[in-house]
């Protein structure tokens, strides 16, 4: 690994206020972009839940025009992309708002991606691909996890190879995120637990990227604190606004971090499971973390020592020396972790054959996020991962 | 030699491509409208920039054309102002000529085409004088032609009454002078022979009506007086008298038909001209 201090390395976030009542900023942050109509993104359970209806409300009492657009799915597809992209032109709007979580927000990504260049979303993948940037882009997310609100990904799901391509570009991150914990406090219980295991796996994997920096650790292991610390007590009181302000704040730091560190060989592997069988990112994530930790482990065990350190509960400033065992100690604390979150440790899904792990472990093998994994992967190596999450036929 | 393996340009690749994803790659910076901007600045600015060459290059045209137009309409002024000038010279001579004239048949000739000289002349004098170029008011000119010949005809006693109820009717020169003239003849037949006890009343009107059938307007001119009236039998022939013989042709040259009637109530003489 480089030296992360004399490394050349760069750090991007968007401007965002977080707190309670930061949604009641969206009407005034519109204005400043001057947009005449707005695209308001967002999903049915959102709208069920009370917080689209109450951002639109807020627009309508500023006077500011919109309209809604909310066919998407959790792994938003591209053919919905494309039609939020023709409701967006129909519209005529010139801005996009998005409420809800991962889905939504990398939804209206892909929507302002296409807005702003035409063609189709699959044109897009990869990374430093969207020659005109998008349309100025509010987020207000609702979920502790995905930070599509200040992230510069956008997953979006190719329906035909049902495979999650990945657009990662500056150019989408976010213009403005209004981060109010409250709007969280309407998950459930898996919800809750799904995404902020996302959280936690995204600052570990930025933390033992190849291309950390001190700015992305300081995020980083601050994320792991607030996680570890909130998570399991807003599991236990859905309505503690504190819990969930700490949730919220670790899944804000995990994101900054990895938006800039990347991420590493559990993403790419949860990627390519939640594409080809429509699973939820952050349940993937939560059930292979530990194993790529094991594989990963001989390639940063100081970094990972300071990870099973903040995971026991103890502060990294108070650890001295190499932790002897790390690797197991981090399995164990995540385990219980999944515990006390209510997860188990396997996949419940239909028996997948070899051929089906072979294709899994060739999209894994492709996908960006394996470029800063700290140990290079072969694709038995991820065979083997794999197994251990998923039942055989 | 140097070669490069397919794993070595594989791993460069993938070098380049982690570049990127930590924001170092090439042009990987963040979202910016400006360029775009800049361009579409720079495209209405050069759009502009044409269209105010556009501009320029049509005024500059206009006031050449406004040039060429005042130039022309000095031009015609003074071809208008030479004309009447010519035909006051060609009536001063003629006066000049009457004085040594001792027949008075020969005089009264002679007269007569000094009347229909100034008459022309009074058509440019028009224009002249509404500073017009090409067509003169036609109840102006009508107006203005029989005055001036009631007062050549020294009869203070006769009575003139104008009802011209057809403002803005115009007139180009070609049509003005012949209809100038057909009005002169009628009028000095009225003025010669319609008083012979040097009284009674002379009406001029000038209508605009339309035909039954067709409802194509026309335009009449009358003269009417209250004098003895004629007798058709008694009339020369068109070819003896000059001025009837200029009504004629005139007319047929305006495509005009005229009549000599008695007016209802079957006194005096009634000359009508219409014309579309
Ligand atoms: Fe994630």
């Amino acid at each position: 690994m480089e030296n992360p201090l004399t490394a050349l390395r760069k750090f991007v976030a968007p401007e965002f206020i977080f707190g309670n009542g930061a949604l009641a900023k969206c009407a005034d942050y519109v204005r400043t972009f001057g947009a005449s109509k707005l695209l308001v993104v967002s999903d049915e359970g959102l709208v069920r839940a009370g917080w689209t209806p109450k951002v639109e409300g807020l627009f309508k009492g500023a006077g500011i025009d919109f309209a809604r657009f909310d066919g998407v799915s959790p792994n938003p597809r591209d053919g919905e992309v494309m039609d939020g992209a023709d409701f967006y032109r129909k519209q005529g709007c010139d801005m996009i708002v998005a409420v809800g979580g991962g889905s939504p927000m990398d939804c209206a990504k892909g929507i302002g991606v296409v807005a702003a260049n035409g063609g189709h979303v699959l044109d897009f993948e990869g990374v430093d691909n969207v020659p005109i940037p998008m349309p100025p882009l509010l987020c207000i997310p609702t979920t502790a996890g995905t930070a599509a609100d200040v992230s510069q990904f956008a997953i979006i799901l190719d329906s035909v190879r049902l495979n999650k391509i990945a657009i990662i570009s500056k150019g989408v991150v976010p213009d403005i995120s209004l981060i109010d914990p409250e709007t969280s406090c309407t998950m459930d219980a898996d919800l809750s637990a799904a995404t902020g295991m996302d959280a936690l796996t995204h600052a570990i994997e930025a933390y033992a990227s190849n291309a950390a920096s001190p700015i992305t650790d300081l995020n980083a292991l601050k994320a792991i604190e607030y996680l570890i610390t909130y998570l399991p007590q807003a599991l236990r009181s859905p309505y503690d606004t504190e819990a969930r302000a700490g949730v919220m704040m670790g899944s804000l730091l995990a994101g900054l971090a990895f938006s800039n560190a990347s991420l590493g060989l559990v993403h790419a592997m949860a990627h390519a499971l939640g594409g080809l069988l429509d699973l939820p990112h952050g349940l993937c994530n939560a059930l292979l973390l530990e194993h790529v930790i094991a594989f990963n482990y001989e390639a940063v065990p100081e970094r990972y020592d300071r990870v099973a350190s903040l995971l026991r509960g103890k502060p990294a400033e108070t650890t001295q020396g190499p932790f002897h065992g790390a690797s197991d100690a981090i399995a164990e604390a995540l385990f219980k972790l999944r515990r006390s979150l209510g997860l188990g440790d396997r996949l419940e899904a239909a028996p997948v054959s070899a051929a089906q792990l072979d294709e899994l472990a060739r999209r894994a093998l492709s996908d960006p996020c394996l470029l800063t994994n700290p140990r290079a992967a072969s694709g038995a190596d991820i065979v083997g991962i794999y197994a251990a999450i998923l039942p055989r036929a | 030699m140097r070669r490069s393996s397919p794993e070595h340009s594989e791993g460069s690749d993938a070098e380049a491509q982690r570049a990127k994803i930590i924001g170092l790659g090439a042009g990987s910076a963040r979202k910016s409208y400006y360029p775009q901007l800049q361009e579409k600045i720079r495209d209405l600015e050069s759009k502009q920039l044409t269209l105010m060459d556009t501009v320029r290059t049509l005024e500059e045209r206009e006031s050449e054309l406004e040039l060429l137009v005042e130039e022309k309409n000095l031009l015609l002024k003074e071809v208008h102002h030479r004309v009447k000038n010519n035909f006051q010279i060609i009536g001063s001579l003629l006066n000049l000529g009457l004085g040594s004239i001792s027949s008075e048949l020969e005089a009264a000739a002679f007269s007569r085409t000094k009347r229909r000289i100034d008459t022309m002349g009074m058509v440019y004098g028009q224009l002249l004088q509404a500073d017009r170029f090409a067509d003169v008011d036609l109840c102006e000119l009508v107006t203005q032609l029989v005055n001036a010949l009631y007062y050549d005809a020294g009869k203070p006693s006769v009575e003139l009454a104008f009802d011209m109820s057809c403002p803005d009717l115009f007139l180009d020169v070609d049509r003005a002078i012949p209809l100038a003239l057909i009005v002169s003849e009628a009028a000095s037949n009225s003025f010669d022979h319609g008083f012979p006890d040097g009284r009674g009343r002379l009406r001029v009107s000038l209508k605009e009506g339309a035909r039954e059938e067709s409802g194509t307007l026309y335009h009449l001119v009358e003269l009417c007086d209250d004098g003895p009236g004629f007798d058709i039998g008694g009339l020369p022939p068109p070819g003896s008298s000059l001025g009837l013989m200029l009504i004629d042709l005139l007319a047929s040259q305006l495509k005009a038909l005229y009549a000599f009637d008695t007016p209802p109530g079957g006194k005096g003489t009634r000359f009508s001209l219409f014309f579309i």
